[in-house]
């Protein structure tokens, strides 16, 4: 089928294999490059919400000086119970964290994020973890993250056949009793869930009376704008804060996205990515159209126009794109999955990001293609002589 | 009714004008040869008909278009009707034969001719390349790659075809063959030829020679004996 309009750039390219090779690969390589950037700041900014996202509640109450879950501060204990008081609350509790040491199956030492709250306060989203939570009555045991970093693997065979494992934290002897899945951050390589007792046992410095977080939720039908503001106006602004839970996501996100140099870092590399795709691209869409000066000035010489010589290398460059991008999909996904496997963090590939690349690889080309023409616009018919 | 009608044409390139107040008519259906020693004119003169530079000086009007004091659109527009054939064949080293001849037919605006493919094969085989239309140019010959480059300027019917030695890089036999599928099919379409060409030997095919000499018409010898 040759009618109509031949596809000129792709018939050049095609006939370059090893040209045509290499702009893929360079294609796919930055593609490649930018989700690999995207995958990481966006582990980084999820793993430090993922407790957050574990906490079961309509509204939260923190400190002002609240940024993450490993920096909370602390708040009134008798906030908490305010908080019960206002109408619209169904149930609120207090929620105690700590970093603690412990020693793992393998003699070393690891730092974890201990959670602790009342054994009967359903406080996580986690069913898996609502039905253990009874366990923790006992003073001493323990819920472990099986997506903890490390080798648990022993422990957590020797719980499937109902064996717990006793270890040391703090200098005091717990049991591992049971176990959950939630994954590693950068910053703890894990949780463990307690009651609220064995906490204060292992953390000696804690009061009862300065939980780090209140727990607050509705009773159905409230309104959760209005209660959120019924609460606030009760409170003291100067120890304690009430955030939707959408709120309380977001201010660690958002905080972590303006106050670390995450963005910053990752934005450098996925912008040093396209740029060196778009320079490997404008040089082997250049060297095409040097190569071709001749045909292209025998085509003006026919009657071709400006714009129909410069659709030859704006073609050949969506063709790179369209053809490098699933490349350097796949080739990430590769990798992202490797990643789960190695770090236990959790790497997705939302559809939104892959649009957004897949856009910003179609710019990236048109980039190159825009550039390779330059040397395109100059062809002068005449030099067919 | 005049094709080509040039009146004081004079083009230079800054050392000095290569034309000097040319004068020229050629008439429709006119086969014209074109003669004169090296450097007198002849391609740039060429090149002022073609619409592939702008006139300098003078008034130039080719199928009855003006081509003096006109713009880039204009001078797109008048390649269009025009046919070219070079010293070298310019095919595209990727295309096929009937791939090249195509581009020229798109080049014309008619690629979308549910006949295009159809007027393409047929512009080969007037040529004497049926049969070749897959080749690409590294398996075809000096001559053949020359008459795909003639049905590439033909294709669609052009009123003009400008030739410029379109047998200098052939040997004669061939030059004599490659210059006989340019006249027939010409005359086939009643196209006005003008050919550059060192060989006098081919000038029996044309209807008017003219020579050239320091960017003027010098002489012309009518009226060749069959
Ligand atoms: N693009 C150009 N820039 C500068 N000078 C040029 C250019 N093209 C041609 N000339 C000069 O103009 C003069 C005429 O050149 P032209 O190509 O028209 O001659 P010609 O008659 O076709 O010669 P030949 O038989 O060798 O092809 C020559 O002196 C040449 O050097
Ligand atoms: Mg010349």
């Amino acid at each position: 089928m040759i009618a109509g309009r031949l596809p000129l750039g792709w018939i050049q390219l095609a006939h370059q294999p090893g040209r045509f090779a290499m702009a893929l690969c360079g294609v796919a390589a930055a593609v490649t490059l930018v989700f690999m950037q995207l995958g990481f700041m966006n582990m980084i900014f999820d793993t430090t919400v993922m407790v957050h996202r574990l906490l079961r509640a309509d509204l939260v109450l923190v400190s002002p000086s609240f940024r993450d879950m490993m920096s909370t501060g602390t708040i009134p204990r008798r906030r908490v119970v305010q908080a019960l008081g206002v109408e619209g609350v169904a149930d609120a509790e207090a929620l105690y964290t700590a970093t603690r040491d412990w020693v793992k199956p393998d003699g070393e030492r690891g730092t974890l994020l201990l959670l602790a709250t009342r054994p009967d306060f359903a406080a996580f989203t986690d069913p898996v973890i609502t039905a253990q939570q009874h366990l923790l009555a006992q003073p001493g045991s323990i819920l472990l993250d099986a997506g903890a970093r490390g080798d648990y693997r022993a422990v957590l065979d020797g719980l499937a056949r109902g064996e717990d494992w006793r270890t040391e934290m703090g200098g005091r002897a717990i049991t591992v009793v049971g176990r959950f899945r939630l994954g590693s951050s950068f910053g703890n390589e894990g949780v463990l869930i307690a009651s609220d007792e064995t906490l204060q046992a292992l953390a000696l410095n804690r009061a009862a009376a300065a939980p780090n977080i209140g727990l607050v939720r509705l009773a159905p039908g409230a309104d959760l704008r209005a209660t959120q503001a019924a609460i606030a106006a009760m409170l003291d602004p100067a120890d304690t804060r009430v955030l939707t839970h959408a709120e309380f996501v977001q201010h660690t996100r958002g905080y972590m996205v303006s106050n670390s140099p995450i963005a910053i870092v990752f934005g450098f590399g996925l912008v040093v990515g396209l740029v060196v795709g778009a320079m490997v691209v404008t040089q082997i869409l250049t060297a095409d159209v040097q190569e071709h000066m001749g045909e292209y000035a025998t085509f003006k010489a026919m009657g071709f126009s400006n714009r129909r010589i410069l659709a030859i290398v704006y073609e050949q460059s969506l063709l790179l794109a369209a053809l490098g991008f699933p490349i350097g999909l796949l080739c990430a996904l590769g990798l992202y999955e490797m990643i789960r496997a190695a770090v236990a963090m959790p790497i997705t590939m939302p559809l939104s990001r892959v649009a957004i690349v897949f856009g910003a690889t179609f710019a990236m080309c048109a980039l190159a293609g825009t550039l390779a023409t330059r040397r395109a616009r100059r062809v002068d018919p005449a030099d067919v002589f | 009714m005049a094709a080509i009608i040039a009146r004081g044409l004079t083009h230079g390139y800054g050392e000095g004008p290569v034309l000097r107040a040319l004068d020229l008519e050629v008439a429709a259906g006119e086969v014209l040869f074109l003669m004169g020693p090296s450097g007198c004119g002849k391609t740039t003169l060429l090149t002022l008909i073609g619409a592939l530079r702008s006139v300098q000086q003078g008034e130039l009007t080719v199928l009855g278009h003006a081509l003096h004091g006109v713009d880039d659109a204009a001078r797109v527009a008048s390649r269009r009707r025009t046919g070219f054939v070079f010293q070298h064949h310019n095919l595209h080293r990727s295309l096929t034969a009937l791939q090249n001849v195509m581009v020229g037919l798109e080049a014309r605006g008619q690629s979308r001719l549910p006949q295009a493919e159809a007027m393409c094969r047929a512009a080969l085989a007037s040529v004497g390349l049926a049969g070749f239309e897959a080749r690409r140019q590294d398996k075809l010959s000096g001559g053949q790659r020359q008459r795909v480059a003639i049905a590439r300027a033909l294709v669609g019917g052009p009123q003009l075809l400008l030739a410029d030695e379109p047998t200098g890089a052939l040997d004669s036999t061939t030059g004599r063959e490659v210059m006989a599928a340019m006249r027939s099919l010409a005359r086939a379409q009643g196209t006005t030829l003008v050919i550059v060409t060192h060989d006098p030997r081919l000038h029996e095919a044309g209807d008017r020679v003219i020579a050239m000499e320091d960017g003027q018409i010098r002489s012309m010898r009518k009226e060749f004996a069959l």
